[in-house]
């Protein structure tokens, strides 16, 4: 298993297993897309990037992750995304944990993001941040 | 045009001098070619137009004098920038990130330009 399986995983445990998200974001938590006809809002996270932490020996000590988790909604305004956007930041800044696999070392948020577009007709809003994730798998 | 967040910026460091200042602009440079060229390899293939339309801005009086900014201008044919949606994907396209990969990529070797530079 790689690193970023054990990060999607521990990320995708941590959200979803939240009962106070589930309610602000009922169309779950999905990794890189969301199907189509799912209610909205739905939270989507994505791999953005990595780079690996050695010491001497060339001893990979783990991996240091981007991850972009975001809140999607079909409404024009990012309103009824505020309160997912902000409980997705409860459950990942400054955190840390394990998953099958591995172990996240820590979790803070990076930057925020903010993405408007209009596809099909919809209006979409997406709302969240970029993670930065140090993971070591087992 | 749409700036994608991909910025380098760093730390001033001009108590160091004059000759020390244009040996960091030559890192920043250095850094800011080798990200815009990964980012060119990684990003969407598909036209070509992406990719190419990677480019450096600074350093200058923009940046500070001593940072760069890396800029993707790609434009569809209606004019609306569209690599921040690549980046960081839409409601039906998952997220092909570019930018990000090839920051982290090329990243522990400035950091180590600059630990040689004060050994």
């Amino acid at each position: 298993m790689s690193e970023s399986q054990v990060s999607a995983r521990w990320l995708h445990d941590t959200l979803s297993g939240d009962a106070t998200l589930a309610g602000y974001a009922p169309g779950g938590v999905w990794d890189s897309q969301a199907p189509e006809n799912v209610d909205y809002p739905v939270v989507v996270i994505g791999w953005q990037g990595e780079f690996d932490v050695y010491v001497v020996g060339a001893a990979r000590v783990m991996a240091s992750q981007a991850w972009l988790v975001k809140a999607v909604g079909d409404e024009a305004s990012f309103d009824v995304l505020y309160d997912a956007a902000s409980r997705i930041d409860v459950l990942l800044h400054d955190t840390s944990g394990t998953a099958t696999g591995g172990t996240v070392f820590a979790s803070t948020r990076e930057r925020g993001m903010r993405l408007d577009e209009l596809a099909r007709g919809v209006p979409y809003r997406h709302l969240g941040g970029v993670y930065r994730l140090l993971t070591q798998k087992s | 045009m749409l700036r994608t967040n991909t910025v380098l910026k760093f730390d001033r460091t001009g108590a160091f001098g004059g000759s020390i200042a244009a040996f960091r602009i030559k890192n920043v440079n250095d850094a800011a070619e080798k990200i815009r060229d990964k980012w060119a390899e990684l990003a969407p293939q598909d036209s070509g137009d992406y990719a190419d339309s990677i480019v450096i801005r600074g350093p200058g009086s923009a940046t500070g004098y001593t940072g760069a900014f890396i800029i993707a201008e790609a434009e569809n044919q209606r004019g609306a920038p569209y690599p921040t949606f690549v980046e960081y994907g839409t409601r039906f396209a998952p997220a092909q990130p570019a930018a990000r990969p090839a920051a982290d990529a090329i990243r522990n070797s400035y950091i180590d330009s600059f630990r040689n530079m004060l050994r």
